[in-house]
């Protein structure tokens, strides 16, 4: 048997204590960080894999509603459009001769002095509004 | 009477064109000498004096359908300055119409309230 005085013991004592607490402090913190980042960086990477599952969706959804409501709507609105457009178009086409219209005729205009000289005058011409027709003798 | 209505009534736009009998073509030049009214010539197989009931110096006034709406006559209404006829249909005179308590219409004024009624109705 070894019999150890008590300062000796006392001073081993003290110098696992010590490197207890200083020696193991230093050891853990390149540990620790190296771990937390590497966490960090691997959360990111769960984070791009996420996305493109969310653009994914959005990219077909975007297309296919484009495509399915701008033709759709196009094709019906035009086709209404024009249908309801030519039944306007035909109820304001002028009024034609009456009952009682005078005979029709198409002759130039004879008079030298008038700025429509040998131009085709039909009374027909004149639908829409009122007109005067003088009955001469040019003599 | 043309002029004055495109003058005093622009958006009516009342045109007044002339009809000239069968065989007078010859006088048109004449006529071109103190007129500016465009003239058609009426002729033997269109007979328009006919067809539309004309006599000498007719003004025909047609409506938008041309339908004839009225019919002067400008011999037995002279548009001269003056002449014109009564409401009691014997008077021969302004003075003497309207002393009788009756309306005096001159005949010029007349022929141009008929267009411009006709063009506003």
């Amino acid at each position: 048997m070894i019999r150890l005085s008590p300062s000796i013991l006392f001073s081993t004592v003290l110098s696992i204590s010590a490197l207890s607490i200083f020696g193991c402090g230093e050891e853990e913190k390149p540990t620790d960080s190296g771990s937390v980042d590497t966490a960090i960086t691997e959360d990111t990477s769960d984070t791009t894999d996420t996305s493109p599952v969310d653009t994914a969706d959005t990219t077909d959804t975007d297309t296919a509603d484009t495509s399915i409501l701008d033709t759709a709507d196009t094709d019906t609105v035009d086709t209404a459009d024009t249908i309801d457009t030519d039944p306007v178009d035909t109820d304001t086409d002028p009024i034609g001769p009456g009952p009682n219209a005078v005979v029709d005729f198409s002759l130039p205009d004879t008079n030298p002095s008038s700025p429509t000289v040998g131009q085709t005058i039909s009374p027909r011409d004149y639908l829409q509004q009122v007109s005067g027709w003088y009955f001469i003798k040019a003599t | 009477m043309h002029a004055e209505m495109q003058t005093e009534y622009p958006t009516l736009n009342i045109p007044i064109l002339a009809i000239n009998m069968i065989g007078t073509e010859p006088g048109i030049a004449d006529v071109a000498l103190i007129s500016t009214l465009p003239i058609v010539q009426d002729d033997a197989t269109l007979t328009i004096w006919d067809n539309w009931g004309g006599i000498w110096r007719d003004v025909k006034i047609l409506n938008a359908q041309n339908e004839v709406i009225h019919t002067f006559n400008l011999t037995q209404h002279n548009l001269a300055p003056g002449n014109g006829f009564c409401t009691d249909s014997v008077s021969m005179t302004q003075s003497s119409c309207e002393g009788l308590g009756e309306t005096w219409f001159g005949n010029y004024e007349y022929l141009k309230q008929l267009f411009v009624d006709a063009a506003t109705q």
